[in-house]
């Protein structure tokens, strides 16, 4: 699924990165690669993602590169 | 051929890059080590700003810092990556490539700043490595093993704390060594392009005489760059190379392989198991201060409370907390000028010093008080770390009309001045959003139209008869018209002239701080020194040119003031361009303000104080406020109406006045196109507006 | 002072702070920079003296 499509505060590691290959790219250099586990924070559209301890804002077209896998809530 | 002199016995201190991610306290280590000894210039052919600063060895031998704009990789996507990845690539003439690279990294995040780390080590290099921000790094339950990291990478590592100053000896002395060794960089190139890269190397060695240690991070940043950003000042490359470039890249197209992902994977990949290794997670942490206060600041409807009530408190501190120094710099003005006029005799000197000197210059450091507040709570917002969140609250708004969230943080540098603001436009990646920022940056109304405002809001509302919530309220309402206009007008070219991608920001939001004192109040220093130099030089030479101008041809004995200025030359430029502004209300002594202001907008105050003071016969230097109510029509009408005022407002708030401005932004889009067309949509809306405004503000008889 | 005197001293004022003007429009015509105003603090970078080549 899309990381848009996750809930605030829930958790989703990255399975593939599709579109854009700058975007892609840039993702990557940011840190947000296969296998990484991106968290949620806040937004609609304009979202924010926790990745490691960056916190990194993501507009929905850049968001929408990233498929991620739902991971279950720690609680 | 002659040894490059980085491996040549250096006779001189050597020259030291300083590298890092965007937000890991480079610019505070920057001014840790190097102080008040700093020049600020610009790399010739761009905006991005060329900072290079002095330290001192252990033993008093000075050593330059050369501070590069934050990058997150060699392969550049805006101008200010491109101006790092060219000096450090040795690309710019301009610049001559560093012998040692200080590269600094932010502990808490080890693992994404380690990357431009990686690939700077390609580079060769002796490099020091800077870990900063070790206090935070232990709060959220870090333990970054230093010596484990010194021992994996083979060169030394400095733990930090840039803001307090902790590690800093330690790194001075490290700086001091003469000799730094070569890291062990144990990193090997995917097989399968390991071929294009070292065919590609050589012909950088053979046909671009690089280095043959750099020619190899070339290559390879060659190979793996989508889009090549190339700024002005960055040497091309030569034919055979880019030939040779092109062959592999269409080769790889064929085959469909996405050579940079998996590039930037395998850097990865090193990285993570260095990372496993040095970093421990000792317990977990809680959600940390900034989680808790971003909980309430980026939320849909907290968020945007908060924006506001910070632009609020902006624009009411203005008013409130300048206005008794500015009545005291006002004073003293005044008080100087009264005693010019007590100790001569009347005569052309007494006129250029009292009427052009003291009033031109004063009217304008009257308003350094607001200016210094407006920018030191710029550079709190952006010192604090909530500007990037103003970023990330405004992207769904600014989406809307085609821009992201980044161009935001230019446009509200702009409220300042539109030059930083056009400098800051550097960090946006696509480049018709960037031109398209660049084009409605001067829209935001800017310090030098404060005083404009000021002027005309105190002639329209006299005295304290007004509540101050009416004088906000008005200048907020300028403030607004002006934001409006330039989201307007990015709609409007993002839709005709720029047509371009949907907006996309990857931004990184950096962990909250508290402001550091010392650099906000270095800045505003140094703010103060710009425009007070400005105003003791410029400001001071086109006031006594315009008292010339307003003073001559003499006008025959007995002639009233009026009269003087009538049929001076300010008074003959002002009544050739009256046909063109009569219809806004405004007459020929409004005129030679309005041309006087395509110089600096600020200079409108100044010219209104060389032009009706003219007009005063005592000894006396009266306020310009009440020369400015005193001013009438040759029939006896009031000059300065409220319509009048809010007009000439309204014209100040669209009207492109400003050289300073026009000169960067040529620079800027490389050519006269883009500042022209900017000067005249900026200025062709101004009149209209007015136009509109005004004649509908007469029909309805006000 | 006499009115001759100071419309004399008036004068050469102007002549100075217009020649100001002009010299700095032609400098800057030369070396371009971003202005040295708002944000361009301090003097502008020359470019750097080339160093001489080491035998």
């Amino acid at each position: 699924m899309q990381l848009a499509a996750i809930a605030n505060g829930a958790s989703g590691r990255v399975c593939a990165l599709e579109g854009l290959a700058e975007v892609c790219e840039r993702l990557r250099e940011m840190g947000i690669g296969e296998g990484v586990v991106v968290k949620r924070m806040s937004g609609q559209g304009t979202l924010l993602c926790l990745v490691g301890h960056t916190r990194i804002a993501l507009s929905e077209q850049a968001a929408g590169h990233i498929v991620v896998e739902l991971l279950p809530s720690a609680h | 051929m002659a040894p490059p002199p980085h491996l040549s016995a250096p006779a001189r201190a050597p020259t030291y890059a300083l590298v890092g991610n965007p937000n890991c306290g480079k610019s505070t280590l920057f001014n840790a080590l190097t102080g008040l000894k700093q020049k600020v210039g610009n790399y010739p052919g761009v905006t991005v700003e060329k900072k290079i600063g002095t330290t001192y060895s252990q033993h008093g031998q000075p050593i330059t810092v050369i501070d590069l704009p934050g990058a997150y990789s060699l392969a550049a996507r805006s101008p200010d990556e491109a101006v790092t990845r060219d000096v450090l690539l040795g690309r710019r003439s301009d610049t001559p490539p560093p012998d040692r690279i200080l590269c600094i990294v932010d502990a808490t995040n080890l693992e994404r700043n380690l990357y431009l780390v990686h690939q700077i080590l390609d580079l060769g290099r002796p490099v020091i490595l800077v870990l900063n921000m070790m206090d935070l790094a232990a709060q959220a339950g870090l333990n970054v093993r230093v010596a484990r990291l010194e021992k994996e990478l083979g060169l030394p590592v400095i733990p930090c704390e840039a803001v307090t100053g902790k590690g800093l000896m330690e790194l001075r002395l490290t700086m001091s060594r003469s000799d730094l060794p070569l890291a062990r960089h144990a990193w090997n190139v995917p097989t399968p392009i390991a071929p294009a890269v070292s065919e590609l190397a050589s012909s950088l060695v053979e046909h671009d005489h690089k280095l043959p240690l750099t020619a190899r991070a070339e290559a390879l940043l060659l190979l793996t760059d989508q889009d090549s950003v190339r700024v002005a000042g960055s040497s091309p490359l030569s034919p055979r190379t880019t030939e040779i470039l092109q062959g592999w890249q269409q080769r790889w197209a064929a085959e469909g392989t996405d050579w940079a992902g998996t590039l930037v994977n395998s850097r990865y990949d090193a990285i993570g198991e260095l990372a496993a290794e040095v970093v421990q997670r000792v317990g977990v942490a809680g959600p940390s201060t900034s989680d808790r206060i971003d909980a309430v600041v980026t939320h849909p409807v907290w968020g945007w409370l908060v924006l506001g009530g910070v632009m609020t408190l902006l624009f009411v501190s203005i008013f409130t907390l300048a206005q008794g120094p500015m009545d005291w710099i006002g004073d003293h003005m005044a008080m100087l000028a009264d005693g010019v006029k007590a100790q001569m005799p009347p005569g052309d000197l007494r006129g250029l010093i009292t009427d052009g000197a003291i009033g031109g210059v004063g009217s304008i450091v009257t308003f350094l008080p607001q200016i210094l507040i407006l920018f030191c709570f710029i550079g709190l917002l952006e010192s604090t770390g909530y500007m990037a969140r103003a970023a990330f609250i405004m992207d769904r708004l600014m989406s809307r009309v085609g821009l992201n969230g980044k161009s935001f943080i230019p446009l509200l540098s702009s409220y300042a001045c539109a030059i930083p603001g056009i400098m800051a436009t550097r960090t946006i990646e696509d480049h018709k959003d960037r031109l398209v920022t660049i084009l409605v940056a001067p829209l935001m109304s800017c310090s030098a139209r404060l005083p404009v405002y000021l002027l005309m809001i105190a002639a329209l509302l006299p005295g304290d008869l007004m509540p101050l919530g009416a004088k906000v309220g008005l200048m907020l309402l300028m403030y607004a018209l002006g934001t409006l206009g330039a989201f307007g007008f990015a709609w409007f070219f993002k839709r005709t002239l720029l047509k371009g991608a949907p907006p996309m920001m990857i931004m990184e939001l950096p962990p909250y701080r508290l402001p550091g004192l010392r650099d906000v109040a270095l800045q505003m220093l140094e703010r103060s020194w710009i425009f007070l130099r400005r105003a003791g030089t410029v400001i001071l030479a086109i006031s006594i040119v315009l008292w010339f101008l307003a003073a001559y041809p003499k006008a025959p004995d007995g002639a009233t003031p009026t009269q003087q200025l009538a049929q001076s030359f300010a008074g003959q430029a002002g009544h050739l361009i009256e046909p063109v502004i009569r219809p806004l209300g405004f007459d020929w002594q409004i005129g030679i303000g309005l041309i006087s202001s395509f110089a600096a907008r600020e200079v409108f105050v100044s010219t209104l104080g060389v032009v009706f003071n003219a007009e005063t016969t005592n000894d006396n230097t009266a306020p310009l406020r009440t020369a400015l109510l005193a001013a009438r029509w040759p029939d006896g009408r009031r000059l300065f109406t409220p319509l009048v005022c809010v007009t000439l407002m309204i014209f100040y708030v669209f009207a492109m006045q400003c050289m300073s401005t026009i000169a960067v932004v040529k620079r800027e889009t490389n050519g006269w196109k883009w500042p022209l067309f900017q000067t005249l949509y900026m200025t062709g809306t101004a009149w209209i507006l007015s136009f509109i405004f005004y004649q509908a503000g007469t029909a309805l008889g006000f | 002072m006499s009115p001759q005197v100071q419309t004399l001293l008036a004068l050469a004022l102007v002549a100075l702070a217009a020649t100001g003007l002009v010299w700095r429009a032609i400098v800057r015509r030369n070396h371009p920079g971003c202005g040295h105003d708002c944000s361009c603090p301090a003097s502008a970078l020359r470019p750097p003296v080339k160093q001489p080549r080491r035998p």
